[in-house]
């Protein structure tokens, strides 16, 4: 009898101790017991707690529609990681994950249930602040580079000068153009964003600068540019690198002059809008090329931002792929609780050729395969296995038994003289797969002795 | 007078945030309460408390519900009850009878939640939270004028 009260002793204290919220119910699901982090994360005491409905106590999101108390009651299997919220005593609304089992006596049948809870909005708390400190407007960043720009982005943001953005593709050039934009004192008025590359170059002129009606056949009506609709705003021209020495000219007396003209238009149209341009070309090296005019390239690198390739900053990639994760959690209503140490460690040996969009396309992709828990090297696509180099010493291994098949076959046909079909005859096979072999090998045989 | 109550089933909704029904309770003198329901699921807050103003709610009687839900709707003029617990039909027959400050429809936790709760037509802080005097010696019966003599306001 002793022995039992010890025993429960030690498991009150156990509980007591335990970080996650835990109560017990009852078939009547009246809380019987409620641990010290559950008044904490409830808000409610523990006296107030025992004898009342569990729901009254909990008040979470799934209480009257998908109790997984209940779940686990009928069920009799337990309910893992439920991500749900709570209102707490305090009025707070709380994210929780929620574990519940059910209690069975001796003789194995049910007599009620036990829930355990853990306050995830503390993990969210800190991902924010984490967020906070290594963010600037929507780019996240704990790269060194990466965050003397973000230091350097109100300073660029209050100026009116143009602004030149290099950067890889995927690496977040519109990104940096909107903190630009959304830091600056034009930020209540448009930002206007433009594919250069995207456009045919005569198309691309009349989008800009806008055309008055009769500039030419079906222009009925004035339509205002993209210039016009950015006025008092911010322009941003991505893939300038792009556009035609035409083109150049007119962007040119643009950024010289602070005027227009609309396709079939007399007169100067004035802009106020600040351009910022982009590329994921070498547009110094165009220059050299003669490619991209030297004077255009002038005055739009007024101010110039590098944009680091995400494999130069690796160190970006475990607060990317958390960013993404917690993005996709909330758009797609699902609770994957990270990655894995070992999906991880795969990532950061990769190159991400697409930066930043291409391990944001990873992770969504992951979030299809897995569905719940942890995403794994087994969720990561099969693509990046070959590129980290999974698989590189299989296709080199292939490409090798395609030398030393193509040295056999020549050598055997070289023997017969360069007649195929005893070639095929001593190799014991049909001339058409010997031909087949010769065509799929690329061999090239002597033109004077190809028949046979 | 119309009230709303939150409702899930035939009770009280635990939080009012979630609820997926309201109750509309039409009670005029000299006729027999009205009753209809309304769809209350998948709204943001100040949807929620939109809708309520637009059936011309003048009281909300509910379970749990959020600080912004409780600043809205108190600020949008609504006399809010909050921190009820029971069948609607208990419920709607203690307010009518000015009982629904007995300790047997309150919420654990109620005490503390009072603290936040805006003080404006905030009929609850009117009867006061008495929890734990209801604890030590008997509920309270306090009328829905508030008109207690010790009524903290």
């Amino acid at each position: 009898m002793a022995q039992n009260e010890d025993t429960k002793n030690f498991t009150d204290l156990v509980i007591e101790s335990i970080a996650d919220g835990i109560f017990t119910v009852g078939l009547d699901w009246k809380v019987a017991s409620f641990n010290l982090a559950a008044q904490e994360i409830t808000g409610i005491k523990k006296s107030e707690a025992l004898g009342r409905t569990c729901r009254e106590v909990l008040r979470a999101s799934c209480c009257e529609t998908n109790c997984p108390l209940d779940e686990a009651m009928k069920t009799g299997n337990p309910v893992v990681n439920r991500v749900v919220s709570v209102i707490d005593a305090h009025g707070q609304k709380r994210s929780i994950s929620i574990s519940a089992a059910p209690i069975r006596d001796t003789g194995g049948r049910i007599t009620g249930g036990v829930e355990t809870f853990r306050d995830i909005g503390s993990i969210e708390r800190v991902r924010d602040e984490i967020g906070r400190e290594y963010a600037c407007q929507d780019i996240l960043s704990v790269n060194h580079e990466m965050r003397n720009l973000f230091d350097l982005l109100p300073v660029y943001a209050e100026s009116t000068s143009t602004v030149v953005i290099e950067g890889e593709t995927g690496t977040g050039k519109e990104l940096f153009a909107r903190a630009l934009h959304n830091l600056s004192p034009r930020r209540t008025k448009p930002f206007i964003a433009v594919n250069c590359g995207a456009l045919p170059d005569t198309l691309l002129e009349s989008e800009l600068f806008g055309y008055k009606a009769g500039a030419f056949t079906d222009a009925k009506r004035d339509k205002p540019g993209r210039f016009a609709l950015a006025e008092g705003g911010t322009i941003f021209l991505d893939e300038i690198g792009d556009i035609s020495p035409a083109l150049q000219v007119r962007l040119l007396r643009v950024l010289q002059e602070r005027t227009y003209e609309p396709l079939g238009g007399i007169h100067p149209v004035k802009a106020d809008v600040r351009v910022i341009a982009a590329t994921n070309k070498d547009l110094a090296a165009l220059v050299r090329e003669k490619q991209f005019r030297d004077d255009l390239y002038y005055r739009l690198n007024v101010i110039r931002i590098d944009i680091p390739p995400l494999r130069e900053r690796k160190e970006d990639i475990p607060l990317l792929a958390d960013h993404f994760i917690a993005r996709f959690n909330v758009l797609q209503k699902r609770n994957i609780q990270g990655m894995s140490e070992n999906a991880l460690a795969h990532l950061m040996r990769y190159d991400f050729p697409g930066n930043v969009r291409e391990l944001e396309n990873i992770v969504e992709r992951a979030f299809l395969i897995c569905r719940a828990g942890q995403i794994t090297q087994a969720h990561l696509p099969r693509l990046f296995e070959d590129d980290a180099g999974g698989d590189a010493e299989d296709t080199e291994h292939a490409g090798s038994l395609k030398k030393v098949e193509a040295a056999f076959l020549m050598k055997a046909l070289k023997r017969n003289n360069w007649n195929r079909l005893k070639t095929a005859q001593e190799l014991g096979i049909h001339k058409s797969t010997l031909f087949r072999k010769i065509k799929s090998l690329g061999l090239e045989l002597p033109p004077s002795r190809k028949g046979g | 007078m119309k009230i709303a109550i939150p409702v899930h089933e035939n009770n009280v909704a635990t939080v009012a945030d979630f609820a997926d029904r309201l109750l509309l309770v039409d009670v005029s003198p000299g006729r027999p309460p009205e009753f209809r329901g309304e769809n209350f699921a998948g709204k943001l807050l100040p949807a929620k408390v939109t809708s309520l103003v637009n059936f011309k709610v003048d009281v909300l009687i509910c379970g749990a519900l959020s600080r912004p839900l409780a600043a809205m709707t108190v600020h949008s003029g609504i006399e809010l009850i909050p921190f009820i617990s029971g069948s609607i039909e208990d419920v709607l027959e203690a307010y009518m009878s000015g009982e629904l400050g007995d300790q047997r429809f309150l919420m654990p936790g109620c005490t503390r939640a009072m603290e936040w709760v805006p003080r404006a037509q905030c009929s609850r802080r009117r009867w006061r939270c008495r929890q734990q005097d209801a604890a030590s010696g008997g509920g309270t019966k306090k009328t829905l004028k508030g008109d207690e003599p010790d009524a903290k306001r």
